[in-house]
C-alpha cells in the first residue's frame, strides 16, 4: 500500500549563521492510509515543529515531505495554502474555532474556503456532525459549549472536508479527564469507522495509547518506534512508559 | 537613554502612527492654509483695493473654533494608540521600569510624532496657502503670481496650537498609566461580546420622543384654533403630520419598552427607523406650506423655521437608528441569504463581532459626514448668489436712499427729502469728480398705497431710463397709454407670466395703461428701486406720475475715477452723518452705499462663507475618515487571533487581502453611500426651496459642477483613508 505520508531525512534549523539550532535532525518515516499515528517525546524534542512541518504551517530546512503524492517541499506559497485547505485536517490543543461563528459555520467554513457547493456541504456537514454527535449544538457559539464539544467540533472542520490526514497538536491539552477520554474514543471511531488517518502529538501517555503506532522522537531525531499490533491498550501504555523512561535516562529507581 | 529608548518604539510603532500623522499633517496644514489669511504679512502681499479685516476677523474666530473637533479626533486617536500599547507599558513596568519614566517615554514618542507632524503639516499648508491666495485674488479679479511665502505670525500661531493639543493630550496619556495598574494594563484586552447593549440609543429615543410631543402640542395648540382660515393644502399637510406625529410618539413608547425588557429594539426599531425618515421628509415638505400659511397671517412666524428644525433632528436620528436597524436585521436576517452567507463566512463572522459595537459610532460619523457634505455642497450656491447679489446692488459708484420698509399695515411714513445740493457741494469739496449722475423719485400709484405694506411702486420712464444708460443699458420706448415693469434678478419668468395673467392693465385714476408689449425688464438697475421687499416696480409714462405722491427719492452717481477704500470709508461716515439728521427730522430712513466699501465688504463675505464652510467641511470629513479607519484596525488582536486560524485550514495571503479589502471596505462603502444619498437628497431639496434665489445669478450646469467635485474630493479622501486602513489592517496581522 502507498503510505499517505512519506517524510525522508528532513532537517530544521532555527536562527541563522552562528545562532543556529537544529531542531529537527535527519528524520524519516511513512504513515500508511488509515494509520494511527503518534508522536511523543518530551519538551523541545521538536514535535510541534515535525507537525508545523508536516502541515506547511512552517518550512523544512532540507529534505523532502510527501503528501498524497505531492512533495510540499517543492510547492510554492500561494499553492501550499490551496494544498493545506485541500488535504490536511488540523486539531489544535486550543481548538481554533472562530468565535464569531456557530460551530456549524465553523464546519462550514472548511467547505467553503475548499469551494464545495452549498448542497453538498449541507449534506457533508449533516453526516460528520451526526457520525461525532455534534448535531444538537450546531446553532450554538464556541462560547456557549463545553471544552469537549469544541474539540468534537473541530475534528468535525479536520474531516469534513476528506482530509488525507488529519493532525492533532496535543488535542486533549486543554480537556478534562473525560472529555479528554470521550475525544479519544472518537478519534479511534473516526480512524476505525471512517478509516481516517491521524497524526497525533503527545506528551502524555494516556492519550498515545489509544494511537496503534508511536514515534518517539529526543532531541529532533527519532529515538525508538512501537507498534500496538493485537496488544491491549494497557500493555501498550505500559510499553509507552517504559519507552518514556528510557527517554528520560533509564530504570533506575523507577522499577 | 530613555530618548533613544522612545526613539526606537517609535521607528517599531510607526504603521500604528500612520493614520494619525496622515490626519495630523492634513489638519495642520488646512490650519495653517486658512489662517494665513488673517496675518498682516498676508495682507501686505495682497494689492492695496484688497481689504480683508472682516475676512480676517472672522476666519480669527472660527477656524480655532471648528478645531475642537480636530481635537477630539486627536484624543481618540491617543486612546486607540493607548490601547494598542497598554500590553507594553505593563511589561516595561514588569521588567522594572519605573511608571513615571514609562509615561515619559511615550509622552516624547507622542510629542517626536507631533512635531514631525506639524512640520509636514506646514509645507503642506505653504502650498495651501497658495491655493486660497489664488481664490481671494480670484475674488477681486486681481491677477495671481505664485510666490512660497511663509507667514511666521501663522505659523508661531499654528505650532503654539498643536503643542499645546499635543502637551494636553500627553498629559492625559500619562495621567492614564499612572492610574491603571501593571495588571490592568496587561490584561486591557476586552473580550468580543457579541450581544453588547448600548445604552445610549434609548436616551436619544427619550429626546427624540420629548421633543416630537412639544412640537405635537404646539401645531396643536398654535394651528388648531386658526384651522379653518388656512387653505385646504395647508390643512391636509397639518392633519397628516399631527397623524405622524403620533404614530411616532406610540413607536418610541414601544420602542422604549421593548429596550427596557429586551435591551435592545428588534422589529420596533426597524419601524421607528422608517416612521422617523417618513416624518422628516413631511417636516421638511411642510415647511414650504407653513410659509404660505404664514404669507397669510393664520400662522406665527416661528413656524417658518420649526418644520425643518424638527425634521432636520429627526433625520439625525433616523440616519443613527438606521445602523442600529440594519445591525438588528443583519443579525438575525443572514440567515435568508444562504448563499451570500455561505461564500462569505469569516466576513459575515466579522462584521457580527462588530456591528452593534460600532452602529451608534457610524451613525454619528455619517450624521458627520452629511453635515460636511451639505454645507460643502451649499455654500458655494449661496456664495455665488451673495455675489451675483453683490453685482447687482454694488452697480453704481455712490448711491444715497431713502428706503421704506419695516413698516405695519396702517402705519405711515414720512419721505426723505434728499438735498442734492448738499451731495453734489460735498463731493466737490472731497475733490470727487462725478461722471454722471440721477436723482430718482418713486411713487404711489394709488393713495391708499402709503399705508399698505408692500405696495408696488412706480417711477417715470425718464427716471428709469437714465438708470439703464448709467449701467450700461440702452434706453427704453414707452407709449403714453402703456407701463412696463422692471423686476429684481431674483424673480423668475413663471412669476412674472402670473403677474401679467393677474394684472394686464392699469389704471391709475382715469388713466388707463395696458401692459407694453415684452415690457418685462430684469435688467441692472440697483436696488434702489426696489424697497420695502417689493420684487417689482411700474415704469409709467413721465406725464402719468405728476399727479402721484413720491413715496422714496434717491440719489446714483458714477465717478470719473476710483476712489479709495480710505477716501470711501470718509465719505461713507460724513454723509451716512448727514442722513441721520435728516431722518430724525423727517422720522424716515435713509442711508447710503458706496461701491469701493460694498464691493471689499461683499466679497469679503462671501470669502468668508466658502473659505469658512470649505474649512470645517473638509476638517468634519477628515475627522468622520479618520475615526472610521481607526475602527476597522482596533481590537487587532482578535482580528490577528481569527486570521491566523483562518491561515492554518488554508487561506492564502491573496484571499485574505481579498477578505480584508472587502471587511474594510463595507464599513467605508456603507457609511459613504448612506451619507451621499442622504447628503444629495438633502441639497436637492434645498436647491429646489431656493430655487428663486440664485438662479438667475448661477446657471444649474454650474451648481451641478459644484457639488460633482465636491463629491470627487469626499470619496478621494475616503479612498486615501480606506487604501491606509486595509495596508494598516493587513500589517497588524501579518506581524
Amino acid at each position: 500500500m502507498d503510505s499517505v505520508l512519506n517524510v525522508r531525512h528532513i532537517e530544521k534549523y532555527f536562527g541563522s549563521n552562528g545562532n543556529a539550532v537544529k531542531v529537527l535532525d535527519d528524520i524519516s518515516f511513512e504513515v500508511k492510509p488509515g494509520e494511527f499515528t503518534g508522536i511523543m517525546g518530551p519538551s523541545g524534542s521538536g514535535k510541534t515543529t515535525l507537525l508545523n512541518c508536516i502541515s506547511t504551517i512552517d518550512m523544512v530546512s532540507s529534505g523532502n515531505i510527501e503528501l498524497g503524492g505531492n512533495d510540499i517541499t517543492l510547492l510554492k506559497e500561494k499553492e501550499l495554502a490551496k494544498f493545506r485547505r485541500d488535504n490536511i485536517g488540523f486539531i489544535f490543543q486550543d481548538y481554533n474555532l472562530l468565535d464569531t461563528l456557530t460551530i456549524k459555520e465553523n464546519i462550514e467554513l472548511a467547505l467553503s474556503a475548499a469551494g464545495v457547493s452549498l448542497d453538498k456541504a449541507e449534506e457533508r456537514i449533516k453526516q460528520v456532525t451526526e457520525e461525532l454527535e455534534i448535531d444538537g449544538i450546531l446553532q450554538k457559539f464556541p462560547a456557549e459549549v463545553s471544552g469537549g464539544e469544541k474539540q468534537r467540533c473541530a475534528c468535525a472542520r479536520a474531516i469534513v472536508n476528506n482530509a488525507k490526514v488529519v493532525l492533532a497538536d496535543e488535542p486533549t491539552g486543554a480537556l478534562d479527564s473525560h472529555s479528554s477520554m470521550k475525544l479519544l474514543q472518537l478519534f479511534e471511531k473516526m480512524n476505525s469507522t471512517m478509516n481516517v488517518t491521524i497524526l497525533i502529538v503527545t506528551h502524555d501517555v494516556f492519550t498515545a495509547s489509544y494511537a496503534k503506532r508511536i514515534l518517539f522522537l529526543k532531541d529532533g531525531r527519532i529515538f525508538a518506534e512501537i507498534r500496538k499490533g493485537n496488544k491491549k491498550r494497557r500493555e501498550f501504555f505500559n510499553e509507552i512508559l517504559d519507552v518514556m523512561v528510557m527517554l528520560g535516562g533509564g530504570f533506575i529507581d523507577v522499577r | 537613554m530613555y530618548v533613544k529608548f522612545a526613539w526606537r518604539n517609535l521607528e517599531r510603532s510607526i504603521r500604528d502612527y500612520l493614520i494619525y500623522i496622515l490626519t495630523l499633517v492634513l489638519s495642520v496644514g488646512l490650519f495653517y492654509s486658512f489662517l494665513s489669511v488673517t496675518s498682516p504679512y498676508y495682507a501686505a502681499q495682497l494689492p492695496i483695493s484688497i481689504n480683508l479685516s472682516y475676512l480676517s476677523q472672522q476666519m480669527g474666530k472660527l477656524i480655532p473654533v471648528s478645531t475642537i473637533f480636530l481635537s477630539f479626533l486627536i484624543v481618540y486617536v491617543n486612546s486607540y494608540i493607548m490601547r494598542r500599547r497598554e500590553k507594553e507599558f505593563g511589561l516595561e513596568m514588569i521588567i522594572g521600569i519605573d511608571r513615571r519614566k514609562v509615561s515619559f517615554i511615550f509622552f516624547i514618542e507622542n510629542f517626536c510624532i507631533g512635531i514631525v507632524a506639524v512640520f509636514a503639516g506646514l509645507l503642506l499648508g505653504i502650498f495651501g496657502t497658495q491655493v486660497i491666495k489664488g481664490i481671494v485674488l480670484k475674488s477681486f479679479d486681481e491677477p495671481f503670481k505664485l510666490d512660497w511665502s511663509i507667514y511666521p505670525d501663522t505659523m508661531g500661531w499654528t505650532m503654539l496650537f498643536f503643542w499645546i493639543l499635543f502637551l494636553l493630550t500627553g498629559i492625559m496619556n500619562v495621567k492614564t498609566i499612572n492610574e491603571k495598574s501593571i495588571k490592568g494594563l496587561l490584561y486591557s484586552a476586552e473580550l468580543g461580546d457579541l450581544q453588547k447593549y448600548d445604552r445610549s440609543v434609548h436616551i436619544i429615543v427619550l429626546a427624540d420622543l420629548i421633543v416630537t410631543i412639544i412640537l405635537e402640542g404646539m401645531l396643536c395648540y398654535g394651528i388648531l384654533p386658526v384651522y379653518k382660515k388656512v387653505s385646504s393644502n395647508i390643512q391636509q399637510s397639518i392633519g397628516l403630520w399631527i397623524a405622524l406625529m403620533l404614530v411616532l410618539i406610540i413607536c418610541s413608547l414601544k420602542l422604549l419598552y421593548k429596550y427596557y425588557i429586551n435591551k435592545e429594539g428588534g422589529m420596533t426599531e426597524v419601524v421607528f427607523t422608517i416612521i422617523c425618515f417618513c416624518n422628516s421628509g413631511l417636516s421638511f415638505g411642510c415647511g414650504g406650506i407653513m410659509e404660505g400659511g404664514v404669507k397669510e397671517g393664520a400662522l406665527p412666524e416661528y413656524w417658518i423655521v420649526l418644520p425643518y428644525l424638527y425634521g432636520g433632528i429627526l433625520l439625525i436620528v433616523a440616519v443613527i437608528f438606521l445602523y442600529t436597524s440594519l445591525s438588528w436585521t443583519f443579525l438575525n436576517k443572514i440567515e435568508y441569504a444562504k448563499l451570500f452567507k455561505y461564500h462569505n463566512l469569516f466576513l459575515v463572522g466579522q462584521i457580527r463581532s462588530s456591528i452593534k459595537k460600532i452602529s451608534r459610532t457610524l451613525g454619528i460619523i455619517t450624521v458627520v459626514m452629511i453635515m460636511g457634505l451639505v454645507i460643502l455642497g451649499w455654500m458655494p450656491v449661496l456664495s455665488g448668489e451673495a455675489e451675483g447679489y453683490l453685482k447687482e446692488r454694488s452697480i453704481y459708484d455712490l448711491q444715497i436712499f431713502t428706503a421704506r420698509y419695516g413698516l405695519e399695515p396702517g402705519e405711515k411714513q414720512e419721505s426723505i427729502r434728499l438735498d442734492y445740493k448738499y451731495i453734489e457741494n460735498y463731493l466737490m469739496k472731497e475733490q470727487v469728480k462725478v461722471k454722471d449722475k440721477a436723482e430718482i423719485n418713486s411713487y404711489y400709484i394709488n393713495e391708499t398705497d402709503e399705508l399698505q405694506r408692500k405696495p408696488i411702486l412706480a417711477i417715470t420712464v425718464s427716471d428709469y431710463n437714465k438708470l439703464r444708460v448709467m449701467s450700461g443699458e440702452t434706453p427704453v420706448t414707452l407709449p403714453d397709454d402703456s407701463f412696463a415693469l422692471q423686476w429684481e434678478k431674483k424673480v423668475i419668468q413663471s412669476d412674472m407670466d402670473e403677474f401679467d395673467r393677474e394684472y394686464p392693465i392699469l389704471q391709475i385714476g382715469e388713466i388707463k395703461l395696458n401692459k407694453l408689449y415684452n415690457g418685462n425688464f430684469q435688467v441692472s438697475v440697483g436696488m434702489g428701486l426696489f424697497t420695502g421687499n417689493v420684487k417689482v416696480v411700474y415704469i409709467l409714462p413721465d406725464y402719468v406720475c405728476k399727479e402721484l405722491k413720491v413715496a422714496t427719492n434717491y440719489y446714483v452717481a458714477n465717478l470719473a475715477e476710483q476712489i479709495n477704500i480710505k477716501k470711501a470709508v470718509k465719505i461713507d461716515e460724513d454723509i451716512g452723518s448727514w442722513l441721520n439728521y435728516l431722518s430724525g427730522q423727517y422720522q424716515g430712513d435713509g442711508y447710503i452705499r458706496i461701491k469701493a466699501l460694498q464691493l471689499v465688504q461683499g466679497i469679503s463675505y462671501t470669502l468668508m462663507q466658502r473659505l469658512g464652510s470649505t474649512y470645517i467641511s473638509l476638517v468634519l470629513i477628515i475627522v468622520c475618515a479618520a475615526i472610521l479607519a481607526l475602527q476597522q484596525i482596533m481590537d487587532v488582536s482578535e482580528h490577528k487571533k481569527r486570521f491566523s486560524i483562518i491561515k492554518k485550514m488554508g487561506i492564502g495571503e491573496q484571499e485574505t487581502s481579498y477578505i480584508i479589502r472587502k471587511q474594510v471596505g463595507m464599513w467605508f462603502v456603507v457609511s459613504t453611500g448612506i451619507a451621499s444619498v442622504i447628503s444629495i437628497l438633502v441639497l436637492i431639496f434645498i436647491c429646489i426651496k431656493n430655487y428663486r434665489n440664485y438662479i438667475n445669478y448661477i446657471p444649474v450646469t454650474r451648481i451641478i459642477g459644484q457639488i460633482g467635485l465636491v463629491y470627487i474630493l469626499f470619496y478621494g479622501i475616503m479612498f486615501i483613508y480606506f487604501i491606509t486602513a486595509c495596508n494598516l489592517f493587513k500589517k497588524n496581522i501579518y506581524t
